[in-house]
């Protein structure tokens, strides 16, 4: 979570050391964002964030992987969405939206933070550069908020893939092999795009600690989420992207969405299965 | 000496005959590559259980049974349909009301001829790009202007039944232009002589728009219409890239179904059924445009 800097300082609600406090909890959250909501100037929104595709699906996950739930069952064949840990999740996406903290249907939330339109925004690391660019725009990112005892946030990565193949000598394989240990080991460089590298030894080096801001959120990557594997991901990708944005749209409840979520889920992990 | 001749004759169709298809086989060779073939390619894979990257499996018309009784499909269709029947009329009406105002003999219509044809020529993605920025809450265009005049916040792409009005907008100011320069070719076939003999009967310009222009742009009317139709059941990028299909699933066209089916969902048996019905489709509606408008 990014948070514009001038801004706090402007409502009285940036700490003494230049950072952000926000209780851990449902209720720390809100109360700290109902503030901002109170003293922000005229225009300008308390969180930004784009209402449909990626971001609506990274902070569901996050919040949904926090009190406990998640997509699948251990099996991989059942879908686990309309529980009560989603209905939670989903529900702390609403109050956001109905309250006004987090407006709804919106289609550029970086460029609102960008043009300083937002006293904070959820966005992912990939943005940094983007607000590293803005002219004028003093901000800071820490690890998104914790609702419950249970530390995550949604993670995906950048993988390598190398492809069943028999074809090809253990020479070869080997070559792919090295060049995969060496691009992890020096891959402080791909911080500059916000990243965070896969290996704790690269993440401690100095060469990634002396990236401005990198190192606020870099403890994250400890607790981050990835999706349970399984075919299905693509599909499902989709459908939540989907679901989520109707939803907060205001097209449908949380009680619909979770319904909708399971059966359709559901759908393409039984077509897969068959 | 008879005999002679009629040799000679066959000699000159067969070289005649031999020059055509020669021109003709480029043509022909891609046609059949790429598109007769992928046609009866895909109906070939309608009929089997098809993935990526795993063996396909005959399945017969379980496909299509599939489809029928998928509530998505249907509502995917409908929304297509729905598309096809608001824009049609609506783009050739645009079309030819600006065809006839930039085919009066006033000042200025070159300018204008050009300007209503510009946006054709722009991308999809620049199109959409362009419209998002319009339609977009909070920073954009119309949202300074709904503010200011006390309305607030309109949220054009994710309001069910809004969305389709803001799409039709933005297929009307791209894809006009095209309809508008066939309409215009049209007005500039009929000759100038019927319109002096109408004016010198006396008739006004209401009796000579029905009953001189419209009946004898019926062939360009039909031609644009046709055209139109076929184009408005392929919508899928402007409902894709604006509103995601969304809210929910409220646009999401056949099109897109299909795109989602075969490639996110990668059940590619089932989208090229999907793909197939789509074609009865269509061609349903075609045959029975071409009854409506046979000449009588």
């Amino acid at each position: 979570m990014h948070f514009n800097k001038d801004l706090l300082e402007e409502i009285g609600m940036l700490e003494a050391d230049g950072t952000v406090k926000i209780e851990r909890g449902e209720e720390g959250f809100f109360k700290f964002f109902e503030e901002v909501k109170k003293r922000a100037p005229e225009g300008v929104m308390p969180i930004s964030g784009t209402s449909q595709y990626g971001l609506p699906m990274y902070l569901w996950y996050t919040l949904l992987t926090q009190y406990g739930g998640d997509i699948l069952d251990e099996t991989g064949t059942k879908a686990t969405l309309d529980t009560p840990e989603n209905k939670k999740a989903l529900s702390i996406m609403m109050r956001m939206v109905e309250n006004d903290i987090w407006p709804k249907n919106q289609k550029n939330g970086a460029e609102i933070f960008t043009a300083q339109k937002a006293v904070a925004t959820i966005n992912g690391v990939w943005a940094l550069p983007i607000f590293e660019s803005a002219e004028g725009l003093n901000f800071i990112s820490i690890p998104f908020p914790q609702f419950t005892d249970t530390d995550s946030v949604y993670a995906d990565s950048h993988s390598l893939v190398f492809p069943k193949n028999d074809n090809i000598s253990d020479e070869e394989r080997k070559a792919a092999m090295e060049f995969a240990v060496w691009l992890t080991n020096n891959s402080a460089k791909w911080g500059k795009a916000g990243h965070i590298p896969s290996k704790p030894s690269v993440a401690q080096s100095d060469e990634y600690q002396s990236l401005l801001y990198r190192k606020d959120y870099a403890p994250s990557a400890e607790y981050a989420k990835f999706y349970p594997q399984s075919t299905s991901i693509a599909g499902f990708t989709e459908l939540i992207q989907r679901e989520l944005a109707a939803m907060i749209a205001g097209e449908q409840d949380v009680d619909k969405t979770a319904s909708n979520l399971q059966t359709e889920f559901q759908k393409l992990l039984d077509a897969k299965n068959k | 000496m008879k005999g002679a001749t009629n040799s000679e004759r066959l000699k000159n169709i067969i070289k005649e005959n031999i020059a055509a298809w020669l021109f003709l086989i480029p043509y022909l060779g891609f046609f059949i590559c790429f598109l007769l073939f992928p046609i009866l390619r895909g109906m070939y894979v309608s009929l089997f259980d098809a993935a990526l990257g795993r063996e396909s499996i005959f399945v017969g018309l379980e496909n299509y049974v599939t489809i029928f009784k998928d509530k998505a499909f249907w509502q995917s269709l409908f929304n297509t349909l729905f598309f096809v029947i608001i824009s049609t009329p609506a783009i050739v009406l645009v079309g030819f009301v600006f065809a006839i105002f930039v085919n009066s003999k006033l000042k200025g219509t070159t300018f204008l001829r050009v300007s209503y044809f510009a946006s054709y020529v722009l991308s999809m993605a620049v199109v959409t790009g362009l419209w998002i920025f319009i339609y977009q809450p909070y920073t954009g265009l119309l949202s300074v202007i709904t503010n200011a005049l006390g309305l607030g916040e309109i949220y054009w792409l994710n309001t069910k039944w809004l969305v389709w009005f803001a799409i039709l907008v933005t297929t009307i100011w791209w894809t006009v232009g095209f309809n508008m320069v066939l309409f215009l070719v049209g007005l500039q076939d009929i000759p100038d002589e019927i319109y002096e003999a109408a004016e010198i009967d006396g008739a006004n310009s209401r009796q000579i728009l029905f009953r001189i222009t419209i009946p004898l742009l019926r062939d360009t009317t039909v031609l644009v219409i046709l055209l139109q139709t076929i184009s408005s059941f392929k919508l899928f990028g402007q409902t894709y890239l604006m509103a995601g299909g969304g809210p929910g699933t409220h646009t999401r066209t056949l099109v897109h179904y299909i795109y989602e089916t075969g490639f996110t969902n990668r059940r590619m048996g089932l989208a090229a059924a999907m793909s197939v019905a789509f074609f009865v489709v269509v061609l349903l509606v075609s045959l029975l445009q071409n009854k409506v408008f046979a000449k009588k």
